[in-house]
């Protein structure tokens, strides 16, 4: 099976488990990205930043936890970028979230567009 | 431009019937929502249709509630999505929807429109590999 040669950036605006499947679905897509051998950022905003809290646990509502897919996405390279201003926004401090994550302004954003072939919002 | 008849359906009339000639170009449209609850579904399959027009070699993968879009299969007096990527279908678009969202929503090739293939995300990073462009349709 060929590798992906492509640089994807996902774009999560959703927040978890309330809204479809949107984080899960992102995150899986994600790291079918890595695991065919792409790049990929997940670059959360709006309500998107809610995946990155600690703790989640969604047994009570019959599903898997977004935390477990995401801890596959680090381990297969995946970047995770988040915008500043939407956690500030939502009263999230740092001790809420897990660490593997790097905030960013929105200034920042262009260029992390242009770093990647493609942007796909979820 | 494609017209739409009185209730946004296509009509005999204002279907697509020449394509240009391959300008050698790939889109890949994305679409994660389902007929009906929104418009993605149809701005989906009329911007597939559209790109095919211009000469696109175009690709659509149904993904979450997007997958329910091949099931609406029969004609209807209103707005339909379904005939919509029937016409794309039959234009040339390639279509799939994920295998584990059409699983997960009891969804088999039984149920859906013919030349829908349901495929695994791998599908998708097929299409992925050879785009221009991709577009995501969702809200």
């Amino acid at each position: 099976m060929a590798s992906l040669n492509k640089k994807v950036l996902i774009s999560l605006v959703h927040g978890t488990y309330g809204h479809q499947d949107d984080g899960f679905g992102a995150v899986q897509l994600a790291n079918a990205i890595l695991a065919r051998g792409g790049e990929c950022t997940l670059f959360l905003r709006s309500d998107g930043v809610y995946i990155l809290v600690k703790g989640q646990d969604p047994n009570d509502l019959g599903l898997p936890s977004n935390l477990d897919e995401l801890a596959d996405f680090i381990e297969l390279g995946g970047v995770i970028k988040a915008d500043r201003a939407a956690v500030k926004e939502r009263g999230l401090l740092a001790t809420d979230l897990i660490e593997d994550h790097e905030l960013i302004e929105w200034d920042d954003v262009l260029g992390l567009l242009e770093e990647h072939d493609f942007c796909l919002t979820f | 431009m494609l017209n739409s008849g009185s209730q946004g359906n296509p009509t005999p009339s204002t279907r697509p019937k020449k394509m240009k000639k391959d300008m050698g170009k790939t889109l890949t449209i994305l679409l994660l929502r389902g007929p009906y609850i929104s418009e993605y579904a149809d701005l989906a399959a009329n911007m597939a249709l559209k790109a095919r027009k211009m000469g696109y070699k175009v690709n659509m993968f149904l993904y979450l509630d997007g997958a329910w879009l091949p099931h609406v299969k029969t004609d209807k007096e209103y707005s339909n999505a379904g005939e919509w990527l029937r016409w794309a279908i039959k234009k040339g678009v390639t279509v799939k929807a994920c295998h584990r969202c059409s699983e997960a929503r009891d969804l088999t090739e039984d149920d859906i429109i013919p030349g829908v293939e349901i495929s695994g995300l791998y599908g998708f990073l097929d299409m992925l590999a050879e785009s221009d462009k991709v577009i995501t349709f969702t809200g």
